[in-house]
């Protein structure tokens, strides 16, 4: 394996070098292999195409192998571009390109406002104007109408753009974090860090502080992706944490298509109307609320007839607490329910 | 052609140990890094990517050529040897390095 490096890298010097010396050194390296050879062969590799641009070596052959002798046989290879140009060219033609890539791959977050037809619309996606054609050239006239917006798109940005984190992380701003987001994820975030210290406080990432510790830690609760990004929930984001950002974001990719979408990082209602409730119900902080809790609350007498009829319903386990995800699943029950019912006394058209 | 050999002066460390290397007898490449090595002490290695970009130039300037001697243990090798004017500059390089050495005894002495 090491050998056929080797020999691949003697193959790649230029024609003028690899055609007198390739076999020598290959030869050498059969005597004597060493890593140190493949070392000293990518040395050689770009002094020949960068320093060497020639003149092309005149190889005399002496005949009888006596010094005195006139040359047999003199070999000159065929003109070519200098070396040096060719290199030079290559490497101005990478630097440009590259620059291009980090432009286009670096551009800011302004959204390119023409991304009709994409497959993840962004609300700049606006609806596509256009006249009809003369009616004395056409018999059929067409006309486009304005296109029904998904009103949900509005919610998902408004959300992105609340979320300090998501900000950072969404670098083109179509609302999905795609693989390469994921992937810079840590130098994402890393541009909130303010203090430079290495680590995200709750407020850097957009904390408003209120409710002390225990605020803190349910600010990242209500956000699924501080939630990913907080492994020890601790209300902070540390070094060891970003760096292990893109991981963490991973495990919210429920579908598996490698991006997340605004189903997978927004909160459904549920979750948000859970997290209220632990908010409110949950003093120990164990993530889940017993019966007592609920009625310790100095809450209305309504309030709480509604808390613990939900908190029976979704205690499945029949542990007497309702943890977090029965909560969820019995209020997207709930909600379900309340949608139906809506649609069912709304008139049919 | 006129080759003069103060023209090549001073020779670079590869390039003279190379020179030094061929001056005894012909040798080919792995040959001219053991004997490389041996002269130095272990003090100065060249690798195989070095010594042919030196031999490269040497041969180029005339100082080395190739003696056409086949080696049938490995046909792969050839056998370089001195020109008589890499000859003229090897007794040119080892007369200028004397000069400096004499030269040098002679301040320190004097010091």
């Amino acid at each position: 394996m090491v050998r056929e490096i080797y020999v691949q890298l003697v193959r790649m010097h230029p024609p003028r070098f690899r055609t007198w010396f390739a076999d020598e050194m290959i030869s050498i390296y059969d005597q004597a292999p060493g890593i140190g050879l493949l070392v000293d062969a990518t040395i050689s590799l770009f002094r020949q195409w960068l320093f060497r641009p020639g003149p092309r070596p005149i190889m005399a052959v002496a005949a009888n192998g006596h010094p005195d002798d006139m040359p047999t046989f003199w070999m000159e290879e065929p003109y070519r571009p200098s070396a040096l140009v060719l290199g030079g060219g290559s490497w101005l033609s990478i630097a440009a390109l590259s620059l291009a890539l980090f432009a286009i791959s670096h551009g800011g977050d302004r959204r390119i406002a023409f991304f009709i037809g994409a497959h993840r619309p962004s609300l700049q996606v606006l609806p596509f104007a256009r006249a009809s054609g003369a009616e004395a050239e056409l018999d059929t006239q067409v006309q486009m109408g304005p296109e029904k917006i998904d009103p949900s798109l509005f919610a998902t940005a408004a959300y992105f753009k609340a979320s300090r984190v998501l900000r950072a992380l969404d670098l083109n701003g179509d609302y999905t974090l795609s693989q390469r987001e994921i992937r810079l994820a840590r130098r994402s975030l890393l541009r909130l860090d303010i203090d430079h210290d290495g680590r995200l406080s709750a407020e850097e990432v957009g904390w408003i502080p209120y409710g002390g510790d225990r605020g803190r830690r349910d600010f990242f609760r209500f956000s699924p992706v501080l939630e990913a990004l907080d492994a020890d929930h601790d209300g902070e984001l540390s070094s060891a944490e970003t760096r292990g950002a893109p991981m963490l974001l991973r495990k919210l990719d429920v579908n598996r298509d490698g991006a997340l979408t605004p189903g997978e990082v927004i909160p459904a209602l549920a979750d948000v109307q859970a997290n209220l409730l632990l908010m409110q119900f949950d003093v120990d902080e164990d993530g889940a609320i017993s019966v007592e809790e609920a009625g310790r609350q100095p809450r209305t007498r309504h309030v709480i007839k509604s808390a613990r009829e939900v908190l029976k319903s979704a205690d499945k386990d029949g542990d007497g607490k309702a943890s977090r995800q029965e909560l969820a699943n019995e209020l997207r029950l709930v909600i379900e329910k309340q949608s139906q019912y809506e649609r069912a006394l709304r008139p049919s058209r | 052609m006129v080759e003069e050999a103060d023209h090549h002066l001073p020779l670079s460390s590869s390039n003279l140990y190379i020179l030094l290397a061929l001056a005894g007898e012909e040798r080919h490449g792995y040959g001219i890094m053991q004997e490389v090595v041996r002269e130095s002490g272990g003090r100065y290695k060249l690798g195989p990517g070095t010594l042919y970009d030196n031999l490269q130039k040497l041969v180029a300037s005339n100082l080395v050529e190739l003696s056409g001697r086949q080696d049938f243990e490995d046909p792969r090798r050839r056998y370089y040897r001195l020109t008589k004017f890499g000859k003229d500059v090897l007794a040119a390089e080892i007369q200028r390095l004397e000069s400096i050495v004499h030269s040098a005894r002679l301040r320190l002495e004097t010091a």
